[in-house]
């Protein structure tokens, strides 16, 4: 039997690893849109645990009183928040489908650096702390869902 | 005539284990493990206090590890093609050395997380 020419080898080469990586694309693209939309964690949930972070965490705007060791959840300390703070405490460089943040309170603004467009907003009433008294304040959280 | 015999066994190997993933629903545990496992780390950064918790999947079958880099946790089996993976936000966590555990338990202890070996 007469063996096939090294060329329409290579042909059938490059024709196989196209259909075959066409094919792998398609059976990865299949599965990985079902996968997403079974195992889904809701966006709102998600968001909900970064806010309650910034609200909660004494590294980003609760306040905390230093004499006695105790953080206030909720209760955000005026002097903290700034957009140092929210760097330090939500720091996402690299990250894609994290969301972003736009926090507006009075005429204080700090966002996040991945935050582009505001595709959702969220107005809470804030108890803070500032000039040692307490008062409340409405904050208003922007937030760019990736 | 050998080349074509290692890309024939490699295809079939990727396919056959892409589909048996697929079809023992592997991949869907292993997603929901990867997303799950990253929202807690972020939950626990929502927590005021130093936290101690226990996940309470047995997670015997798989590997969970820590990408420091890119921030992301990821799930797999020994041989795995496709790790699902999720992203989370954080820094302070000592890291995993040994990726295999039967129980992942997580301390926060003065806004650092870190696990249990």
């Amino acid at each position: 039997m007469e063996n096939p020419p090294v060329l329409s080898k290579v042909v059938a080469y490059i024709v196989f690893g196209f259909i075959f990586t066409g094919f792998c694309l398609l059976l990865s693209y299949i599965i990985t849109l079902e996968v997403t939309d079974i195992a889904d964690i809701p966006k709102d949930l998600e968001m909900d645990i970064f806010i309650q972070r910034f609200l909660n965490n004494p590294e980003c705007f609760a306040y905390e009183d230093r004499e006695i060791s105790r953080v206030y959840p909720g209760v955000i300390d005026l002097e903290k928040f700034k957009q140092e703070n929210l760097d330090k405490c939500y720091k996402i460089e690299g990250m894609q489908y994290v969301p972003g943040f736009k926090l507006k309170m009075g005429d204080k603004e700090i966002k996040s650096s991945n935050f582009e467009f505001s595709k959702q907003k969220i107005s809470k009433d804030i108890l803070i702390f500032k000039d040692n008294n307490f008062e409340m304040k409405k904050m208003e959280i922007e937030i760019d869902i990736k | 005539m050998f080349i074509e015999i290692i890309i024939g066994v490699l295809a079939a190997y990727l396919l056959t284990s892409v589909a048996l993933n697929y079809g023992e629903q592997n991949i869907f545990l292993k997603t929901k493990l990867a997303r799950d496992i990253a929202i807690e780390v972020n939950t626990l950064y929502a927590v005021p206090g130093n936290i101690y918790l226990q996940y309470p999947q047995n997670l015997s079958d798989y590997r969970v590890e820590f990408d420091e880099n890119v921030n992301i946790v990821k799930v797999y089996q020994s041989i795995d093609p496709i790790p699902p993976s999720y992203n989370y936000v954080g820094e302070h966590i000592d890291y995993l050395k040994e990726y295999k555990k039967d129980f992942l338990e997580i301390n926060k202890d003065k806004n650092k997380i870190s696990f249990k070996e």
